[in-house]
């Protein structure tokens, strides 16, 4: 599936990023990323993994797990889930050094009015502080997550 | 070698400033990652979700029920991932409440009101802690000093006096040692189907006499469900916001007096005053700004009520031997004539054309006038008082304290000539200034 325009716009803004995979007993596993890309004419979603804090979910992937990662917009709640698989998972590269930074900054403009961005907001995110690797899937699902009794609604796959 | 993490100290994590990730999987194997609006810490071992709608995490947990959750402590920044085992959802009862009230504060918060409604608490058991790595802030705010908070106020409601005394030291204790702006103490009326404000701390208008029906916002919700009632955020939700005051002028005797709570609070803390016999009050704090209250003070007042609750109890124990003590000279009744009204449908009391009070408050004035009338009598004991069937006192003769001191309160706000003074443990005097008539309706 391709997502849309502004779907593209939304997961590679100020968001929040969870990801979660399942381990080869159907155990689940989560891990915040701290910056998502879309990959070019792939169609392919890149988002970056602190290698220490998301061990387990690495291993499940490396074992064959498909992927599910939730993007939420902290001022709005609006949230848009994207299901994938053929992951890859592989060091950062040159061109991703970069993404980390620049996702806290988009992250902080995001959350200082609401109080947590700055040092807090450094803290959670510690990128400085590890090892980082990039884990690239292809959607296949897409989910509206806005909290609601429509969240979980699937979104049809744009053209 | 540090030690395990503790949940009971990552609660902050819980409070719902920073919403808790949660992943799952499906059936067929798909994992699926969300927020949750609402993690409730019920001890070391055992959390709730709150289950609002019946979406594909909840699914995926009756199915499938182990569950991943990533926590941020809103204090200091740091990560925390949860394992959890969905264990069973309750639909109504103490947590089912507490969770419903915390989630109305949190949808008015986040811009939800209206469309978080709570269906179920989902329990479950906690099966791994980890600390993930990072190192976190120092908190900004300290931690409040509540244990030398709490251990001061506790030996003062232990210490021997009159309950009226240990009740002003409490309210002194709740502003002076836990730094709360406002606070009220209810009791129970003899019916059981309403509070009565007998203290109070911080509001233009004392509101002693004021009455909040069983189960009406958190105060009642507390009273009623007997568990302690906590929002952190100003609510618009009918069921909790402060409509009190609006009822007002509705020409219930009940709304005479209005509740003389914030209009807008940020963080409301209501604690049911309980032991094994039942409920004897709710003890409420409140605050203009939010996350005012946490877990930790909402330990200390559970704590400080059940200290509360032993003091209610106790009473005051009629006295061995009554004081020897020259007769008070009976003070001159001068002025115009205060005409007292008693309907008898409620024991409501009325000074001239304003409502006094009703209830066994009400019934033990109209017995001491009456009395005073028709026999001379200005003295007298709360235990003949304990006696009077004419009083139909609940159950708990104990309460007739708490009744006296409502008196008392409402007498010496209305300034009407009117007032018990005390004499002596477990003695008073009715003191009448001015002519009284008495009109039974």
């Amino acid at each position: 599936m391709q997502l849309s325009a502004d779907a593209l716009s939304f997961v590679q803004s100020g968001v929040s990023i969870l990801v979660a995979a399942a381990d080869g007993e159907g155990r689940p596993a989560i891990a915040r990323a701290v910056g998502c890309r879309a990959v070019e004419r792939s169609g392919r979603l890149l988002v970056v993994l602190r290698a220490d804090e998301g061990a387990e979910l690495l291993a499940a992937l490396a074992a064959g797990s498909r992927i599910a990662v939730m993007f939420s917009r902290p001022q709005t709640n609006r949230s848009l889930q994207v299901k994938g698989d053929q992951v890859q998972v592989a060091p950062l590269g040159p061109r991703d050094r970069d993404l980390p930074r620049r996702y806290l900054a988009a992250m902080d403009a995001e959350l200082r009015p609401l109080g947590h961005g700055g040092r807090f907001l450094e803290a959670v995110l510690a990128v400085e502080e590890s090892a980082l690797l990039a884990v690239s899937f292809q959607p296949c699902l897409s989910f509206d997550q806005t909290p609601g009794p429509r969240a979980g609604h699937s979104l049809a796959a744009q053209p | 070698m540090s030690s395990p993490p503790r949940l009971g100290a990552i609660r902050a994590c819980f409070e719902g400033v920073i919403p808790v990730g949660i992943a799952t999987v499906a059936a067929d194997g798909w994992p699926n990652v969300t927020y949750l609006s609402q993690v409730h810490y019920l001890d070391e071992d055992h959390v709730a979700l709150s289950y609002q709608f019946f979406n594909k995490t909840r699914a995926n947990l009756l199915t499938h029920p182990v569950a991943e959750l990533q926590l941020i402590d809103p204090t200091t920044g740091r990560s925390w991932r949860l394992t959890i085992r969905y264990l069973r959802t309750e639909t109504a009862g103490p947590l089912f409440e507490t969770m419903k009230a915390k989630l109305a504060g949190i949808a008015s918060h986040s811009g939800m009101a209206g469309v978080f409604r709570l269906l179920g608490a989902d329990v479950c058991r906690v099966e791994r802690l980890i600390a993930l790595p990072g190192e976190g802030l120092t908190p900004r705010v300290p931690p409040a000093a509540l244990l030398p908070a709490l251990r001061g106020s506790v030996a003062r409601l232990a210490a021997a006096g009159p309950l009226d005394a240990a009740l002003d030291g409490l309210m002194q204790d709740l502003e002076q040692r836990f730094r709360v702006r406002h606070a009220a103490l209810l009791l129970p009326t003899a019916d059981g189907q309403r509070l009565y404000t007998l203290a109070s701390l911080g509001y233009p208008d004392s509101g002693v006499g004021s009455e909040i029906a069983m189960g009406q916002g958190v105060i009642g919700v507390a009273a009623r469900e007997g568990t302690p009632i906590r929002i952190g955020h100003m609510t618009v939700d009918q069921a909790y916001a402060r409509a009190l005051k609006d009822q007002a002028g509705t020409g219930a005797l009940e709304n005479e007096i209005p509740f003389p709570g914030l209009a807008s609070p940020g963080s409301q803390l209501a604690v049911p005053v309980v032991d094994a016999q039942g409920l004897l009050g709710v003890l409420f704090v409140e605050d203009p700004g939010e996350l005012r209250f946490g877990y930790d003070e909402e330990d200390a007042l559970v704590v400080l009520a059940d200290a509360l609750a032993t003091r209610l109890r106790r009473g005051e124990a009629a006295p061995v031997r009554p004081r020897r003590r020259a007769p008070a000279t009976p003070a001159r009744a001068s002025g115009p004539p205060l005409e007292v009204r008693h309907y008898a449908a409620n024991d409501s009391l009325f000074l001239g054309e304003d409502y006094l009070i009703k209830g066994v408050a009400g019934a033990i004035l109209w017995t001491l006038l009456r009395a005073r009338q028709d026999r001379g009598r200005e003295e007298f004991t709360n235990r003949e008082l304990r006696l009077d069937p004419a009083l139909r006192l609940p159950a708990h003769a104990e309460n007739l304290e708490a009744r006296l001191i409502l008196l008392q309160r409402r007498l010496a706000e209305k300034a009407s000539g009117l007032a018990i003074e005390k004499t002596g443990r477990g003695r008073f005097r009715l003191a009448v200034r001015r002519p009284v008539r008495l009109l039974e309706m």
